[in-house]
């Protein structure tokens, strides 16, 4: 019975080492690539109107923080060694 | 003028081809080669010779470090930028003394790299970018 509280926080451990490993790897360098066609995007943002630049311009800022709210939380749930 | 000539390194292909999207559209860069992992950057280099190399540091097979240390063996003229998802001061300081001249985190990409490509092709003193938040570190 008592091998039980070790078995579950060896659990939620590697759970949360998956969890950063997943964020780390596949959806932060999923975020990376959005955010570098984004800025192609934004190299040609002069043939678009005011509110469509504006609106590509919101769309890169909050693209970048959801990309460093993933690191973030990746470090947070399983910080590099 | 001369085309500056970069070299992507990095396992992932979407990172890959964003990199290729957004360099092909800078007057005057051109990308010349892509690899996959460590090795096959190490092989490119010594066969194209590019200006410039993005590295991602976690590759498979080799380290985009251990690539960096081998490349400054064969070719010290190639300017290494490593390119990564990891903010960490020790990695930082592992990517100079492995030779490389730069560091951008891939969460900074549309803020920090075209920058820091451009401070390489000038030559410039070498520049380590980090978040957006902080000032970039002259070393």
């Amino acid at each position: 019975m008592r091998a039980l509280p070790a078995q579950l926080v060896q659990s939620q451990e590697e759970e949360r080492r998956r969890i950063a490993r997943d964020l780390h790897g596949s959806t932060g360098q999923t975020m990376a690539a959005l955010i570098l066609n984004l800025n192609v995007l934004e190299g040609n943002a002069s043939r678009l109107g005011e509110q469509c630049r504006a609106a590509l311009s919101d769309i890169i800022n909050l693209a970048s923080e959801v990309s460093e709210e993933s690191r973030n939380i990746s470090c947070v749930l399983h910080p590099p060694a | 003028m001369k085309n500056l000539r970069i070299l992507i390194a990095d396992d992932h292909e979407v990172v890959r081809r964003g990199l290729h999207a957004l360099l092909g559209t800078q007057a005057g860069w051109e990308v010349v080669g892509e690899a996959a992992n460590g090795p096959d950057a190490v092989k490119l280099v010594n066969q194209i010779k590019p200006d410039v190399v993005i590295m991602d540091i976690t590759m498979p097979v080799m380290s985009g470090f251990d690539a960096t240390r081998l490349i400054m063996e064969t070719a010290p003229q190639t300017k290494i930028l490593i390119f990564t998802m990891h903010d960490s001061e020790q990695m930082m300081q592992t990517a100079l003394e492995v030779g490389a001249r730069g560091y951008v985190l891939k969460s900074n990409a549309g803020s920090d790299l075209i920058a820091a490509i451009r401070a390489l092709a000038k030559d410039e003193t070498p520049l380590i970018f980090r978040t957006a938040k902080r000032t970039p570190k002259i070393v």
